[in-house]
């Protein structure tokens, strides 16, 4: 079959040089993700991070995500992340599908890369700003504008905090696991990606029908394109499961008051996407970006209820570069551990300040990210933490919390476990049949992961029919026997990986407050999720090597 | 008077770039965004809005390139 082989720009920091390979070997492994772990797992002694495109990248709406994957300063375990904005389709247009960057550099830098090589620039130029700022002289200087996507770290990755975000073309990102941190501690601060080129794909028709087909799916998220994805707020209000001042209640009452206060926000799309889903919100000249998750993180989580006052955090947040889910979930954990008051945005501010300054005990401690900061600090009644992250700021049920514990989703969009709980709801709740079900669901996830999909999307690129169609149309078709052994074997390789990094699911914590606060599904038992863990284990995780 | 594509709402782009490699697309045969007749800029940093480059030195009155705005920027009108 016609599979496609893809072009690899390998990057070596230390000795700032570069690569560029055909990896013939990578082909059967389809796209994204597959190609991703395939090359993470072939340079894993070099500690290296990894970015892939899929075939489908840039030409096909909606298919506007690159998959990073590496190993989390948070926690040193394997760590995928999803980012829109330009980067997809600067990648494919400047000729590579993967890039690998290796070793670690002796002073700050910038790489510019095209077709045609890798600039190897000063960053120090860089250092010490906030995060728009940074974007300002990147984009004044490097690059072809229009064609460029351009990446950056900001104060906080520099300080080393381990739950800094890695930005995409100002407003997008690479959330979660501290991408931002995993760049600076390689001493990388920018990358700047210009994508000119051209194809000529030689299946034009095949191609067009596809691309109509698929545009005419993803245009019919309205809901999305009108909320963003703080439409999940309303679904979370309707369930009660909005978790309020660090989960001491399942919700709050004016949270619908919250919801509509960020109405007729500025939108922006990722490359090749119609629906518009990255939504802004002005606050003192500035745009900040904001979503479902860091809504309530930053809101709710903190007993914040006026958007005045969760927009002041975020903006803070973006500002200098800290993920803002992860920094609600350690701000929640401060307030109840010291006895500080929920919803004291001021008190909120002050201790952010204090994070970046990085001077007290317990700024370092959790500098390091909640798991690492509790081990040092106590208080781990408090500490809402899930596969040695940050949970995700909604309480659901049984199937979204053991996405987050299997350590197979740090973001909503990637959580197939968030919907599964609203299905749940309907029915008996048999452990293994969840887990059963989640994990089919993780496979069609890694389905949309392989082309590669937007996750918010999941409905469109998860089917296996469209998948097929969609590949052949770009004229990298694969069988269905194929395509779905690429399935089963990348998951597979996803949980050894996993091992490999040391993440271990039969040690992995669970809250205790989560079995004491009424669910959706009423009040959830931990000898029942623990059931799960171990029928996950028995069935998939130890059969790994 | 021959008719060609205006941007006339581009306060509402939401920079996409369909359009750009749309119209590689139908008038030469290629995927490409930077050789397209249409280019959408930013118009400057910070700021979510972007402004429409578009070569009128070719044809340009391609109801492709303005059905696919999903934010309806486009109108194909006379000059």
């Amino acid at each position: 079959m016609a599979h496609h082989t893809p072009t690899v720009l390998h990057l070596d920091l230390a000795n700032q040089s570069f690569e560029v390979r055909t990896h013939e070997d990578l082909a059967p492994w389809v796209g994204g993700l597959g190609w991703a772990l395939a090359l993470l797992e072939e340079y894993w002694e070099e500690d290296p991070i990894v970015f892939a495109i899929g075939p489908l990248s840039g030409i096909i709406p909606g298919c506007s995500k690159t998959i990073a994957v590496f190993r989390s300063p948070q926690n040193g375990f394997l760590t995928a992340a999803l980012g829109g904005g330009h980067l997809a389709r600067s990648l494919r247009f400047a000729g590579y599908q993967a890039v690998v960057i290796k070793g670690v550099a002796e002073k700050p830098v910038v790489i510019n890369l095209d077709k045609e090589q890798a600039l190897f620039k000063d960053g120090a130029y860089l250092m010490n700003k906030e995060t728009g700022q940074v974007f300002d002289l990147l984009l004044s200087s490097e690059g072809v504008p229009g064609q460029r996507s351009v990446l950056a770290t900001g104060l906080a990755a520099e300080q080393g905090i381990t739950f800094s975000s890695l930005y995409i073309d100002e407003f997008f990102a690479f959330p979660r696991g501290g991408l931002g941190t995993a760049f600076s501690q390689r001493r990388l601060k920018g990358l700047v990606v210009s994508g000119s080129g051209e194809e000529d794909l030689g299946t034009l028709k095949q191609y067009e029908e596809i691309f109509s087909l698929l545009l005419s799916k993803v245009r019919g998220f309205e809901e999305l394109e009108r909320r963003g994805t703080l439409k999940n707020l309303e679904v979370e209000r309707k369930i009660s499961g909005v978790p309020f001042e660090n989960l001491n209640e399942p919700n709050f009452e004016d949270q619908n008051q919250l919801v509509e206060s960020f109405t007729s926000p500025a939108r922006l799309s990722c490359d090749g996407c119609p629906v518009g889903c990255l939504h802004l919100v002005l606050h003192d000249k500035n745009y900040i970006p904001y979503d479902f998750e860091s809504v309530v993180a930053l809101g709710p989580l903190l007993g914040l209820t006026s958007k005045e006052e969760v927009v002041q955090l975020l903006s803070t947040a973006y500002r200098v570069g800290l993920d803002p889910t992860s920094l609600g979930v350690i701000l929640a954990y401060l307030t109840e551990k010291e006895k500080l008051s929920f919803g004291d945005v001021e008190t909120y501010l002050t201790l952010v300040d204090a994070f970046l300054d990085g001077k007290e005990d317990w700024a370092k401690a959790l500098g390091l990210g909640l798991d690492e900061g509790v081990k040092q600090l106590g208080g781990a009644e408090f500490a809402l933490t899930l596969g040695g992250m940050e949970f995700l700021p909604y309480f659901n049920g049984y199937a979204s919390i053991l996405s987050q514990a299997l350590s197979l989703s740090a973001t909503t969009e990637e959580n197939r476990g968030f919907l599964l709980d609203l299905d749940l709801l309907k029915g008996e709740l048999d452990p293994a049949l969840v887990v059963t079900a989640l994990v089919a669901e993780e496979k069609k996830k890694i389905l949309s992961q392989l082309l590669i999909g937007c996750g918010y999307l999941s409905l469109v690129f998860e089917e296996t029919a469209t998948a097929f169609a969609a590949l052949e149309g770009v004229g990298a078709g694969v069988g269905h026997e194929e395509l779905e052994d690429a399935v089963k074997k990348i998951f597979a390789q996803k949980l050894s990986l996993q091992k490999r990094s040391g993440f271990n699911p039969h040690h992995v914590k669970i809250p205790a407050r989560f079995f004491s606060v009424p669910s959706p599904h009423g009040l959830l038992e931990e000898g029942k999720l623990r059931q799960m863990i171990k029928i996950y284990c028995e069935n998939y995780f130890d059969a790994q090597p | 008077m021959a008719k060609i594509l205006k941007a006339e709402r581009m306060e509402d782009c939401i920079g996409c770039g369909l359009c750009e490699l749309v119209a590689s697309r139908v008038t030469k045969g290629k995927l490409s965004y930077s050789d397209s007749l249409i280019q959408i800029r930013k118009v400057k940093p910070g700021q979510p809005r972007f402004k429409a480059v578009i070569d009128y030195g070719q044809k340009t009155d391609y109801k492709e390139i303005r059905d696919i705005c999903p934010a309806n920027c486009f109108e194909i009108a006379e000059e």
